[in-house]
């Protein structure tokens, strides 16, 4: 058995002519919060494209407990356990909040939605009241506790969110990055995409920041908090949290 | 009294015909957003297909198991070389792309099968039976019968699991791949069905209509506008297909038998004027529909699956 780590290897990517990803390395562990940070339009969105199979690479690779998932259908990744939850949050609006977690869990069969969804209202309660809602006319921050609520039902092993605080109170994020933290504490390897960094990192291992489809700065989340580049740009030029 | 059950039992009986023709519409627009203008064609087809085997010897059965097997088949290579790549093109040119095809299908079915008219013998022989004072062909009920179960089975597979991933993909193509929902294996088992529940029509039809390669294009236009005026949902679909059906035997019964297409036609000038008759539509909801909802969004597939 390979060691558990999604691993990032030399990505290239863009669209049409043009690059946007020129050679990413990134790995995230089982147990592991990694944070990518990164300005608008950077390319944060388009490595989670890219690991969900979304987005076929020009080259490089990304494997998963080294197994190579090029060329996987995203159907195929999510059976692989690499679940994504998209920047807009990709619900079934027509569908209801219940509908939508029993998608989640498409891939596993009937009994798995049923044995999985208690976990998922135990992370975010607040569902429960909603499960007969359709999903479109949910509030920003209850699509996103559907959103991830979703992706978990698929029991993955990688969970890539992007941007979740996208839209939510202060303190919605920190709700939802501690349910994370929890989530990577149980074993899953998560990668944060956040524009939020103070909160962001707060629950982090490590970090990285990506600049122009480039890595410029990676480490632990700690030392980040202290990269006067990261404290600049990301944390208002404050010091700390 | 006779006359009018007369007029209502044949409304009935078209209107169950027109209410899956626009099934096969319905469908296909909830697992494609594609017009299916092909649906008349596998009407057609399943009429001459079970008409030709039979004239060779072939028992009905196993003829009816392969005339709806071949439209399934002809329709999953149609969809393979074709209408799978025009799914990302705009509405109106993957609606011209079908009204060819239709048209192309039809030729192709008057060159296999020869141009006239056939009508199949009746799957359940017997004298009439009669009913309320009107006199009812066995083959009617169990046209009624059938589309009773066809369209029960039908609701019921939209409310099931794989029902559910359907309407997923014309909801959120992206998201439903995010969840490990193929939708391109979605949207060909969708069109699939709706090929085979289209010829499956035809011969359930076939006994009581005498139809030809040329017979396909007014029945597809039935069924769009049947399933526009139901709003696209089954149940709404169904609701509108009788509704249809009776307006058009009434129409014939009481004016004149030349009037009936021209009220259909003037119903599908309504629906288009009136985006899809959004009045219907709502008071079908009230009866609870659960899978009638606003009209399906056309799903840009933007990604290799
Ligand atoms: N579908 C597309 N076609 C062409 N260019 C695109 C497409 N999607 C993104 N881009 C370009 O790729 C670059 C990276 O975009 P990306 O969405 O990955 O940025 P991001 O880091 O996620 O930004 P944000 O923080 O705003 O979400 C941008 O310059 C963007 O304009
Ligand atoms: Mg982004």
């Amino acid at each position: 058995m390979n060691a558990p780590v999604l691993q990032i290897s030399d990505l290239v990517a863009g669209y049409g002519a043009a690059d946007v990803l020129h050679g990413i390395d990134l790995h995230v562990g089982g147990g592991e919060v990694v944070c990518l940070l990164g300005s608008n339009g950077a390319g944060k969105t388009t490595l989670a494209r890219c690991v969900a199979g979304l987005l076929k690479p020009r080259s490089g690779s990304v494997t998963a407990d080294g197994d190579r998932l090029d060329g996987l259908a995203p159907s195929q990744r999510v059976r692989r356990g690499i679940a994504l939850v998209p920047e807009d949050r990709g619900l079934f609006g027509g569908l209801t909040v219940a509908d939508n977690l029993e998608l989640g869990g498409f891939r596993h069969g009937r009994r798995h939605a049923v044995d999985r969804l208690p976990l998922v209202m135990d992370i975010f309660p607040p569902l429960a009241s909603l499960l007969r809602r359709s999903a479109g006319t949910l509030s920003g921050g209850e699509q996103q506790m559907t959103a991830i609520g979703r992706a978990l039902m698929a029991d993955p092993r990688y969970l890539v969110l992007d941007e979740p605080s996208l839209g939510l109170s202060p303190g919605m994020t920190r709700q939802i990055l501690k349910a994370m933290r929890a989530l990577a504490d149980d074993g899953i390897g998560i990668v944060l995409i956040e524009q939020n960094a103070a909160l962001a990192l707060g629950v982090s291992d490590r970090a990285a920041v990506i600049q122009r489809g480039r890595i410029a700065v990676t480490g632990s989340a700690r030392t980040l908090m202290s990269d006067p580049m990261v404290i600049h740009a990301y944390l208002g030029g404050r010091g700390s949290v | 009294m006779s006359e009018t059950a007369q007029f209502l039992i044949t409304g009935v009986v078209a209107g169950a015909a027109y209410a899956l023709l626009s099934l096969t519409w319905a469908l296909v627009r909830k697992v494609s957003g594609q017009l299916f203008f092909l649906s008349g064609s596998m009407v057609v087809l399943g009429v001459l297909g079970t008409n030709a085997l039979t004239e060779r010897g072939w028992p009905m059965a196993p003829a009816v198991v392969v005339v709806v097997a071949s439209a399934g088949a002809v329709t999953f290579a149609v969809d393979v070389l074709i209408l799978r790549r025009i799914a990302r093109q705009t509405e109106l040119s993957g609606t011209l792309v079908m009204l060819a095809l239709a048209f192309a299908m039809d030729e192709l079915l008057s060159l296999g099968f020869g141009p006239e008219p056939r009508q199949l013998a009746p799957a359940v022989p017997g004298p009439p039976v009669s009913f309320l004072g009107a006199s009812l062909q066995r083959q009617q009920l169990l046209i009624v019968a059938a589309t009773a179960v066809l369209i029960t089975a039908l609701v019921l597979a939209g409310r099931s699991r794989w029902g559910k991933a359907m309407r997923a993909c014309a909801e959120n193509p992206t998201g439903a791949m995010l969840v490990g929902i193929h939708p391109t294996a979605v949207r060909t088992v969708g069109l699939i069905i709706a090929a085979a529940l289209g010829a499956l029509s035809g011969v359930l039809l076939g006994p009581v209509a005498a139809m030809g390669a040329s017979s396909g294009f007014l029945l597809s236009l039935k069924g769009f506008i049947a399933a526009a005026l139901g709003g696209w949902g089954f149940l709404g679909a169904t609701v509108a297909g009788l509704f249809l059906g009776l307006t058009e035997s009434l129409t014939a019964g009481y004016i004149s038998s030349d009037l009936k297409d021209v009220v259909s036609l003037a119903l599908l000038l309504l629906v288009l004027l009136g985006k899809d008759s959004i009045r219907l539509r709502r008071r079908v909801r009230n009866v609870r529909v659960s899978d009638d909802r606003r009209e399906a969004p056309l799903p840009s597939h933007s990604v290799t699956d």
